[in-house]
């Protein structure tokens, strides 16, 4: 066997993926990580330097990119109140998140004015709206983008929910942006979805019940 | 002889009357032992020796004793009817005391050693102990989820790197203490990485609950009534708390049952001064995070008032988790550890595939691309989608990338369970 030679696998949780296989093998999961801080926090991690500073606006670039990630990790994050954030669970990925900023650097490097129209047309009915199925979904994710994609992002001391932690930062280097996000809460309040306190309560007992029952399974069984 | 890997293999009746079913299965003590061979190996490699040395020579001695005494059994047994008379049996006898005396002592004194050789062994016992307490954590996670297997063979690989590559000291605690650091930290990346976003704080908190269970800091009772609640019926006792209800009133009255240390709770919560305590912890948003009257607050471990929070207010409970596993543990263990394919690449080697478990909305192909970009092998990365009618070609994929040399990736392996056991036994 050639040294260099690697297998790489990917795979469903499935029985009838072969025992052994697994456990000589190495195991990664590439889940969206949970919260909006850590949310942010992988997107810029994968971000590029190169790719930060490649456009022709870099101000509306920086705070669009900032605002486009939030959206990104806003609308999966609401997937966690059950049907209380959506009306169906959607499997958004990174995928989308990549396309919209590729279409976003391109937009801006090809027009002379931001077209906030379009963009939102594009990123929220396009690009993660071509998954929605229910038109109240529907509805609320182009809410939801129409009040981050707009012309008042540029002003620094606009927040992008009710509370006053969450702005795009103002416009600086890479590392400036991630220590910003760094700073943020890592829980988050659900008022940053524009939710009710209350929302919270389900998803905790949620969490909880799903936690406890599992150990409840590991434990031995006494006859 | 047949094998099985499965750990309950089920049988007909008929066939359990006519086999024998040994059990290889190992145990958290001989693991324990196994794992405690590794590091005096590791540690003190001379101790280990002289223990082996001692073995074959405290067994030396008894085979030479039996031998004198079978020896002994043999002449009287074939001796003449005189046997006073008899003078090569006499001098036989005569020898063999000698031997026997010399023999005795010489075990003795080999017994002190070897007691002197456990003693110093012992010492290291905590570290081989927490390897195997965190083994069976990891083994138990098969329980929930079908991709979680790791194999003893997997993890003692892991335990012996660690051995070698955490830091040194010349001073035995010190030594130790970063060895125990420095073995639950890694299992803890390790095993992270290839868990679910939900289950990782799960498994942070299997393994400080089943450190301190080991050690007795948490007792059987109390992690009973953690898990399951109390079994006692308090319906007759009379609720005197105005500001609770009957059920979590019961409920306290079972957590003064199950530990000392939460004596007299139920009237703690009816006096004036400590229901200033108890009531903000009803109503707050972070309960976990408030003060408990002092004479709580001094007496009950963080595992005690993990309960308490449970009891109080259960659906603040992962909050409460999170302390309980950052005073135990550390802070580290409740941040999931990033992403990291490098890592993964680097203590990959031909004959360990890496596996991406697949969860809705991960799609780990780009990141693997990116990657081969980085290593130069983007020309020689071969990807196949499986599938139907797929598997033959995922075969010649894999045989000509052993040979050249390439990065094969097979995606989305459940979708061609037929082919899977093609699988197993093409990286056997």
């Amino acid at each position: 066997m050639h040294p260099e030679y690697r297998l790489w696998l990917t795979s469903m949780p499935s029985t009838d993926f072969p025992v052994p296989v697994l456990q000589m093998g190495i195991k990664l999961t590439n889940e969206p990580p949970r919260g909006l801080k850590a949310n942010l926090k992988r997107t810029y991690a994968d971000l590029k330097e190169e790719e930060y500073e490649s456009c022709a606006k870099p101000k509306e670039y920086k705070k669009l990119l900032f605002a486009l990630a939030y959206f990104h990790a806003a609308i999966l994050e609401r997937r966690k109140y059950g049907a209380i954030g959506w009306n169906i669970p959607y499997e958004w990925m990174t995928s989308d998140f990549d396309t919209s900023k590729r279409q976003l650097l391109m937009y801006l490097n090809e027009q002379e004015v931001v077209p906030y129209q379009a963009l939102n047309y594009v990123v929220a009915e396009a690009n993660y709206g071509g998954r929605v199925t229910d038109d109240k979904d529907g509805r609320l994710i182009k809410a939801m983008l129409k009040s981050y994609f707009r012309p008042e992002v540029m002003n620094d001391s606009y927040k992008l929910s009710k509370l006053d932690t969450y702005y795009a930062p103002p416009e600086g280097l890479l590392a400036d942006t991630r220590t910003y996000i760094e700073g943020l809460p890592l829980d988050e309040d659900p008022e940053v979805f524009g939710m009710h306190p209350n929302a919270n309560i389900a998803f905790e007992q949620r969490i909880v019940a799903e936690f406890s029952d599992t150990i409840l399974v590991m434990q031995p069984r006494v006859a | 002889m047949i094998t099985t890997k499965l750990a309950n293999p089920h049988y007909l009746p008929e066939i359990c009357i006519k086999v024998t079913v040994i059990n290889f299965t190992v145990t958290p003590d001989g693991l324990e032992d196994q794992l405690l061979v590794d590091v005096v190996k590791f540690e003190q490699p001379e101790l280990e020796q002289q223990k082996d040395q001692l073995v074959v020579q405290l067994s030396e001695f008894k085979r030479q004793l039996q031998d004198t005494e079978d020896k002994i059994l043999k002449l009287v047994s074939e001796a003449s009817d005189d046997i006073l008379n008899d003078e090569e049996l006499i001098v036989t006898l005569d020898q063999s005391k000698q031997t026997s005396i010399a023999i005795n002592e010489r075990m003795v004194e080999a017994e002190k050693t070897a007691k002197m050789i456990n003693e110093n062994r012992e010492n290291y016992r905590p570290v081989a102990r927490r390897g195997s307490v965190l083994y069976f954590v990891v083994a138990d996670l098969a329980l929930i989820d079908p991709m979680y297997q790791y194999s003893l063979e997997y993890f003692s690989k892991l335990f012996n790197k660690r051995l070698e590559k955490s830091a040194r000291s010349d001073v035995l605690e010190d030594r130790l203490n970063c060895l125990l650091e420095d073995i639950t930290g890694s299992f803890y990346i390790n095993i992270c990485r290839g868990l679910f976003e939900r289950d990782k704080l799960l498994y942070s908190f299997l393994n400080a609950a089943s450190i301190l269970k080991r050690s007795g800091a948490i007792s059987p009772d109390e992690w009973n009534i953690y898990l399951r609640g109390t079994t006692t019926d308090f319906a007759g006792f009379k609720n005197d708390v105005p500001y609770i209800s009957d059920a979590a009133f019961h409920k306290l009255l079972g957590l003064e049952e199950a530990h000392a240390g939460f004596a007299d709770l139920s009237k703690s919560f009816a006096a004036a001064a400590d229901a200033e305590f108890w009531t903000p912890m009803l109503t707050a948003d972070d309960p976990q995070a408030l003060p408990l009257p002092p004479v709580y607050a001094d007496r009950l471990s963080p595992f005690q008032q993990l309960m308490l929070i449970r009891v109080l207010r259960e659906e603040k409970l992962s909050q409460g988790i999170k302390k309980f596993i950052a005073a135990e543990l550390g802070a580290k263990y409740i941040e999931s550890p990033p992403f990291d394919l490098e890592g993964a690449c680097t203590d990959s080697s031909s004959g360990t595939p890496i596996i991406f478990v697949l969860s809705p909305g991960a799609d780990p192909i780009a990141n693997l691309i990116e990657l081969a970009k980085a290593k130069g092998m983007e020309a020689r990365l071969k990807t196949l989608s499986l599938g139907q009618g797929q598997g033959r070609i995922a075969s010649k994929f894999v045989d000509a990338g052993q040979k050249a040399g390439d990065w094969v990736c097979l995606q989305n392996c459940h979708l061609s369970a037929s082919w899977m056991p093609e699988l197993e036994k093409i990286q056997e």
